[in-house]
């Protein structure tokens, strides 16, 4: 699987999303299950799942579906 | 009595900052005085004010104005939807309705009587209220599915537990609360009673503390006190380096359910080498909010502990006749007495006329030893009531309702998650995420386990008992 897969599979898995509501328009909040709940769930799920440890400050930034992305590749998650 | 009530002395503090409003301006408590009772000038008192609460300036303004009218606020979540609020008021029906606005269309015999910021005031001017002269509040039991029951409190209630707190945690006027828990929740209402009480402020706060706008806040408004139940506490452990960032930092305070132990040590002994007090705390609606605390020393030692009744307060254990085990590290129902004790239950609005049913003695459903220095510890649950993050779900309740699933189920919980056994083929998937809506909770805090066949007692019953072995 690559990352781009993985990193859908998290929001699709644990947010319990469709795979056409992931991308630009898919903000913190923007759906109900993306709560302050979800957040940290979904942050703990992409921890394990690429490996890594993600600061507090980006856990904080990590406000979009986009903005995940690129604050992923600061950890050296590379997307195609 | 009632100039004994701390929301009647709120004028004694005069220039203090009282509250920091959204928009981050300070309100002094002439302030805070002067807009509460300017909503409420022309209101009827002693008649039912039906709110939907939220942490903003209007609505604690509003919350104020109605108690110190002498009207009896029923505090709904701002997160009910609005079926449920029709329901409330269908079953109560309120004189008057204080609402966001938009939130829900209204029956027609209430007429708006005015706009009080985002907020609204509506009033059935053909209605009155018949309340109990002792009845000062009313709030949900949290986590009820469906129906309307509430816990009727009294004035002395609320003053009397607001007193206890405010003495075991030494509060007075330089301390400052940030909002981190529901207004209409027992323990996020203790935070703002405790804190304008003494003289102190609150910084009126909306945001997650996974928002940038939260520590914001926190840091330039120098909170000095903060309150959660577990999952906040996994927050505030991922963010403890701003948590601890901000040398305010004089109060942490956790309650709604059971930390896990090495948390509890954790933050026990960050907060002990701060000098920041921490507190474990135990308590439910049907005690106002406290019944006991564990300061931040016995958290180290003892972090299993619920600790020693809140001053005034007093715990029993009590065996199966209700009659008191006095005996160290024996395990009993604990049941609790002191004048923070509710009036009792309401389903109907005819009980509101009640006085107290509950006479100062709650039994609490949970069991507890006691241990030889007094400190309590739960074991266990009489009732079948789990309790996630602050929000009570009656397990059999559950599984009356899964019963349309034509399967047989048997559920557990430890109070971190639900776990639903079942008999049979299901879609898995679909049903924790019904089962998720229908308890408001998240499909995460639901484990569903299929087993070739439940534990049975000999009379045939579901033995819940052995099901916990599978957790």
């Amino acid at each position: 699987m690559n990352n781009l897969d993985k990193y859908n599979d998290a929001y699709i898995e644990l947010l319990n999303l469709k795979k056409e509501e992931l991308g630009e328009k898919l903000f913190y909040q923007s759906v109900e299950a993306w709560d302050s709940v979800g957040h940290m769930e979904l942050i703990a799920r992409l921890e394990s799942d690429f490996n890594i440890m993600i600061d507090m400050d980006d856990v904080i930034d990590f406000n979009s579906y986009e903005k995940g992305k690129a604050i992923l590749q600061k950890y050296q998650v590379v997307f195609d | 009595m009632s100039q004994q009530l701390f929301f009647n002395k709120l004028e004694a503090f005069a220039e203090n900052v009282a509250y920091i409003d959204e928009k981050g301006n300070s309100f002094s408590y002439h302030d805070l005085t002067r807009i509460s009772d300017a909503l409420v000038l022309d209101l009827e008192s002693r008649e039912l004010v039906l709110c939907v609460a939220s942490n903003s300036s209007d609505f604690l303004t509003g919350y104020f104005g109605f108690l110190r009218k002498s009207l009896v606020p029923l505090l709904l979540s701002s997160q009910s939807n609005p079926s449920q609020i029709q329901n409330y008021i269908d079953v109560y029906s309120p004189t008057y309705i204080f609402i966001p606005k938009g939130i829900l269309t209204l029956p027609d015999n209430f007429q708006k009587v005015t706009h009080h910021g985002e907020y609204e005031l509506f009033c059935n001017s053909n209605n009155f209220s018949k309340l109990h002269d002792d009845l000062a509040l009313l709030m949900t039991t949290s986590g009820s599915t469906g129906n309307s029951k509430l816990v009727r409190l009294s004035f002395d209630n609320l003053q009397s537990n607001t007193d206890s707190i405010v003495e075991y945690m030494g509060l007075d006027f330089k301390s400052r609360a940030i909002t981190t828990l529901p207004f209409n929740y027992s323990y996020g209402l203790s935070i703002i009673n405790t804190h304008l009480c003494v003289g102190g402020s609150i910084i009126l706060n909306d945001h997650s503390l996974t928002e940038a706008a939260f520590w914001e806040r926190y840091d330039k408004f120098s909170a000095s006190h903060i309150g959660g139940v577990p999952f906040t506490y996994e927050m505030l452990y991922r963010f403890k380096e701003k948590l601890f960032g901000n040398k305010s930092l004089k109060t942490l305070t956790q309650a709604g359910g059971r930390l896990p132990a090495n948390t509890v040590k954790y933050f026990a002994n960050e907060c002990n080498d701060r000098s920041i007090n921490f507190y474990v705390m135990y308590g439910q609606t049907e005690a106002t909010a406290r019944m006991s605390y564990l300061d931040c020393l016995n958290a180290m030692h003892r972090p299993h502990s619920i600790g020693k009744p809140i001053p005034g307060g007093k715990f029993l254990i009590t065996g199966e006749n209700g009659d008191e085990i006095d005996a160290v590290g024996l395990e009993g129902e604990i049941v609790y007495e002191g004048r923070n004790v509710a009036l009792g239950y309401a389903t109907k609005k005819s009980d509101l006329i009640l006085g107290s049913e509950f006479n100062g003695r709650l039994n609490t459903g949970d069991l507890g030893v006691r241990d030889e220095l007094g400190f309590y510890y739960i074991k266990g649950r009489s009732s079948r009531i789990a309790k996630i993050n602050g929000i009570r779900i009656n397990l059999q309740e559950l599984e009356d309702f899964l019963s349309i699933y034509a399967l047989t189920f048997g559920v557990v919980s430890d109070d971190t998650k639900i776990y639903i056994f079942y008999e049979g083929d299901v879609d898995k998937e679909d049903l924790v995420q019904e089962i998720a809506s229908h308890l408001r909770l998240r499909p995460t805090s639901l484990v569903l386990k299929e087993l070739n066949s439940l534990p049975r007692t000999i009379s045939g019953k579901i033995d819940i008992g052995s099901l916990s072995q599978w957790i």
